[in-house]
């Protein structure tokens, strides 16, 4: 199985790796496309269109094939009998016939792999928190998460409109122009991100929803990596002189109280107690030897 | 007069008495309790072991809860400020403002150590282990010290210092044993009236032992972690109770219920089975984590002594206290705005990311070792993956804290020394490991937090100087048998390195407050000392039917605080043999005087109760001084007959017997007193613990440390 799902392009990739073999192997099962969409298991996949550089669309993917589910009747199973034409998942039935029609097909084989593969693309949907960029019934997306990929395409198009004429990785010098004119839509960008988190982290009790859906947090890494290593509009540093003022000022302080201590303290004396005992002398010889 | 130096006694600590006086009201008490009545004792003990595991449990998450929440609003405040003034500048004011909350929080703290409650301050390791030993240290489990020291280890936390809050929890938790056995609480007035029997020192030391076993199962969620004298299966039991109360009461305040994910107050988190491949290279940190524990106690050491003789007005603990807090957030502050480390943030597992100088996205890695309490950074340490620390930023990070927790134990605050150890360990356990795997060329010997573990392991072991109690702890807290190995030799291994220079830090903490602790056996080499020059002579003794005035006067006699008298015959023939017949003790004297048991009284047949056990157990254990009982001038020519309450067999032994003897005898039996008769069985001298403790094994040989007024 996958590890956790760091880019949106990796991602990708490997889907469609997927796809494209697990596809192979169990279309002979599966009934194929139907009006672009085509099973793969319990899923139901349209191909979307990828975006140039920027693939951040497991969410939006995933998202619309509800809508294909439901959308279009696909016969699934077939050759288990008239009325089973709908891509269900086992169980979810309400006649056991389907079930059990759907139990032998699914886990006919020695890789299970659709089973297997139904159960990555879950596992995934869970760790990517895809359900946070959606409403609620999942029929689309949030209202905060098209603020926010509008935001994230204007600020795209900011940076691409003052890089006119520019290649992005050949002159590493000179974004100021970029800098300048892009700083307020992306400070807007930054903000609204910071406030999704802030909110996100109130809401959600448990690690489970600690963070935002895996499309948005892509785009903002991206972004942010535009932002401060390639075009190094990041902030300088500064005021180093107050801090090193202040803090041997601090540092100061201790040798100061330790000095006037020994200095004017009085030395804390023990009164000896003379015990009252036999003083023999082979024990002050014992001891004395041991001394010497 | 001699400045204070580390040999020397002090007269104030009186040893605790565990010898039962078997005297006439004993053994009437015995006669009247029936069988009925003994087991009940016995369901008595093990409901006060309960009472006493459920108590710790839960201070312990009153502690952690608190600390949490209120180390949380100064990281967030803290925060907040740093990132306000990222952009605008101007951040010496975040620094002044970290180091002010850090000092003022502290200074609370310490003034309530200082003032109110001075036996609360440090770990309370060293207080309980003399406890433990036998010696009576003043205040040590009383109600107020309890509350002074939660309260002062939580301040302490919040205030940023380098220090653990899991070895307080041992003394509270012996706090606890000691008030819940009782039945009563002498602070608040208050006596349940159950529980009476237990009300003898040597009840409250099985008691307090499994208390302080709570604790360390509280602390580190190892039931099975100190064996302390005393009877082992009620450690267990409370011990047990303790962490699962505390388990059961974080799961639910952290929403998880039933999940009993954190045993103690730290977790070492989940270990697995496999050593890893590089065993032997594993067991390369013992010995610098027996020299580097050895220097942290040599450092230590010259700094107390300083603090002794030059610090010991209560200002001035204050006051040191506020600095060192001040300098740790300097020194934290400079550290992160001088790293240019910045990793991406990833996951949860920082919990206030600081972003600082830092690109979007990423924060400065410095700082999580600083925002985080210590306990998350050592399990951070011992579970991130490789390649997740910059090894310059530890480096740095581990020198200066080494420094850090150096000087913060021994400031007038209640706070531990694990937490500190372990730290110090993992971070440089780790560094090894990382140049390690670096030096060869990335083939991966072990995992860099395996290394981290036995760094954190070495460094501990070569600072406190615990062996087993320390393994087994370890092997607990990693939830991991096949750790428990490694971990010995290591520990042991960094035993015997540190004990080549300097000894551990407890002990000789204990020996810098000159306390007159006994070790297991005499020192090796002092066969040669007999009993008679061990003992203090001349004894005062009184006579059996002694006059009321003469036992008023030596009583308030203030050149000598004598809690023991032989006891001899009286005849009036001064010319006979006066031998030894009893002995009697201070607090018994007292509660008589108290009650005017006078053998005048007795013959008028004036109605008077008979005294019996039960005054003298009501007395204890602050038995009134002898300026508050009156006695008039009538009174005094009256004859007091101590027969009935002396106990008619105490513990004697010839003058020639030899140290080792003597102290075999003394130590074995856990007595206050032992009194030297000749062949005629008359009284030549007194042993106390002062006198066995006065001989140790030095540098060169046998050494005879003096008394001393402090």
């Amino acid at each position: 199985m996958l590890g956790p799902v760091s880019t949106g392009s990796a991602l990708q990739r490997t889907l469609f790796q997927v796809l494209l073999h697990g596809g192979k192997f169990a279309a002979d099962r599966l009934v194929g496309a139907f009006g672009g969409c085509f099973c793969l298991g319990l899923v139901c996949l349209r191909p979307v269109r990828w975006f140039s550089s920027f693939n951040y669309s497991f969410c939006l993917m995933r998202a619309t094939l509800s809508s294909c589910l439901t959308a279009h009747a696909l016969s699934w199973l077939q050759g288990c009998g008239p009325g089973m034409d709908e891509c269900e998942p086992p169980g979810r039935g309400n006649s056991s016939e389907s079930h059990n029609c759907a139990k032998s097909i699914l886990t006919s084989d020695r890789l299970q792999i659709v089973v297997t593969l139904s159960e990555f693309f879950n596992e995934t949907w869970e760790a990517a928190n895809c359900a946070n960029c959606l409403k609620n019934n999942s029929e689309g997306l949030s209202n905060s998460t098209e603020e926010f990929l509008d935001l994230f395409n204007k600020s795209l198009t900011c940076f691409e409109h003052n890089l006119q004429g520019q290649a992005i990785d050949l002159s590493p010098n000179n974004y100021t122009e970029v800098c300048k004119n892009c700083n307020e839509t992306y400070t807007k960008l930054n903000d609204l991100y910071n406030h999704l988190q802030r909110i996100n982290r109130q809401g959600g009790e448990s690690a489970h929803s600690a963070h935002l859906c895996i499309d948005v947090e892509d785009a903002m890494n991206i972004t942010r990596k535009l932002w401060s290593r390639t075009f190094n509009c990041s902030l300088p540093c500064s005021d180093t002189v107050p801090v090193i003022a202040v803090s041997s000022f601090i540092l100061f302080l201790p040798i100061v109280f330790y000095l006037s201590s020994f200095l004017h303290s009085k030395q804390k004396k023990r009164i000896l107690i003379l015990p009252k005992r036999i003083q023999s002398n082979a024990n002050l010889v014992n001891i004395q030897e041991k001394y010497s | 007069e001699i400045p204070h130096n580390e040999k020397l006694l002090s007269l104030k600590y009186e040893s605790l008495d565990y010898d039962n006086s078997e005297n006439q009201l004993f053994l009437e008490e015995e006669r009247r309790i029936n069988h009925a009545a003994f087991r009940t004792v016995e369901i008595k003990r093990w409901v006060i072991c309960a009472m006493i595991g459920i108590l710790t449990g839960l201070v312990a998450c009153f502690i952690d809860i608190v600390v949490e929440n209120l180390a949380g609003l100064k990281y967030r405040v803290v925060k907040d400020n740093i990132d306000k003034f990222t952009a605008k500048g101007g951040l010496s004011f975040s620094l002044l403002l970290w180091a002010t909350l850090n000092a003022s929080v502290v200074m609370v703290g310490s003034l309530i150590v200082a003032f109110i409650e001075p036996v609360a301050a440090g770990s309370g390791i060293p207080q309980i282990k003399c406890y433990l030993n036998g010696v009576k240290i003043p205040h040590v489990v009383r109600l107020k010290t309890l509350v002074i020291k939660v309260c002062g280890v939580i301040l302490s936390v919040v205030g940023g210092l380098a220090v653990g809050k899991e070895g307080p929890m041992i003394h509270s938790g012996s706090v606890i044993a000691a008030g819940i056995s009782q039945g009563r609480s002498t602070s608040l007035k208050r006596d349940f009236k159950i529980f009476e029997y237990f009300r003898r020192d040597t009840e409250k030391r099985d008691f307090v032992s499994a208390g302080a076993a709570a604790g360390v199962s509280a602390a580190f969620g190892a039931p099975v972690g100190v064996l302390t004298p005393g009877c082992i299966s009620f450690q267990f039991f409370a011990s047990m109770i303790s962490t699962f109360t505390l388990n059961s009461v974080l799961s639910v305040y952290h929403g998880n219920a039933w999940d009993l994910s954190s045993p103690g107050l730290i977790n070492f988190g989940r270990f697995d089975s496999e050593v890893g491949t590089g065993v032997p290279h594993l067991f390369l940190s013992h010995i610098p984590g027996g020299i580097l524990g050895a220097l942290f106690n040599a450092l230590n050491y010259w700094l107390t002594m300083f603090r002794i003789r030059y610090i010991h007005r209560p200002c001035l603990q204050v006051v040191e206290a506020m600095l060192v807090a001040a300098v740790t957030a300097t020194v934290g502050f400079v550290m992160i705005y001088c790293s240019r480390d910045c990793q991406p943030i990833q996951g949860s597992s920082v919990a206030y990311p600081l972003q600082l100088f830092c690109a979007d996205g990423e924060y400065n890695s410095m700082a999580t070792a600083f925002f985080n309490t210590p306990e998350k950074s050592v399990v951070n340490l011992f579970h991130d993956p490789p390649g997740s620390y910059n090894p310059m930023t530890l480096g740095m990070f581990t020198l200066m804290y080494f420094f850090l927790a150096c000087w913060t134990y021994g400031l007038t605050v209640s706070a531990g020394v694990f937490i500190p150890s372990l730290l110090i360990g993992a971070a440089w356990g780790r560094l090894f490991g990382i140049s390690l795997s670096y030096l060869t060329k990335g083939s991966i010997w072990a995992d860099p937090g395996k290394y981290a573990l036995m760094g954190a392991a070495a460094q501990l072991g070569g600072i406190v100087r615990m062996t087993l109690s320390l393994t087994v702890i370890m092997m607990e807290a990693t939830g991991n048998v096949t750790y428990g190995f490694p971990i010995m030799l290591v520990l042991m291994t960094a035993k015997i390195v540190g004990d080549y220079f300097v000894e551990g830090l407890y002990d000789m903490h204990i020996q810098l407050q000159s306390v007159p602790f006994l070790h297991w056996e005499a020192p090796v080499t002092s066969h040669s000392l007999t009993a008679r020059e061990v003992m203090s002579t001349p004894v005062t003794c009184l006579r059996r039917i002694e006059r009321v005035g003469t036992v008023v006067d030596i009583l308030s006699d203030t050149s000598s605080n004598h809690n023991g008298f032989p006891v001899v015959e009286s005849n009036p023939d001064t010319t006979q043999v006066a031998g030894l017949r009893g002995l009697i003790l201070r607090s018994q004297l007292i509660v008589l005087l108290k009650h005017k048991v006078f053998v005048e009284r007795a013959n008028l047949s004036v109605v008077q109760r008979r005294l019996k056990l039960k005054d003298f157990r009501d007395a204890y254990p602050r038995f009134p001084p002898i300026q508050s009982i009156h006695v008039s001038q009538d009174e005094r020519e009256c004859m007091i007959d101590l027969s009935e309450f002396m106990n008619p067999s105490p513990y004697t032994v010839p003058q020639e017997a030899s140290l080792p003897r003597v102290f075999k005898l003394f130590r074995a039996l856990g007595l206050r007193h032992l009194v030297v008769v000749d062949n005629r069985n008359e009284v030549v001298g007194m042993v106390t613990r002062k006198d066995l403790a006065r001989y140790r094994l030095g540098k060169e040989g046998l050494e005879e440390l003096s008394l001393a007024q402090t």
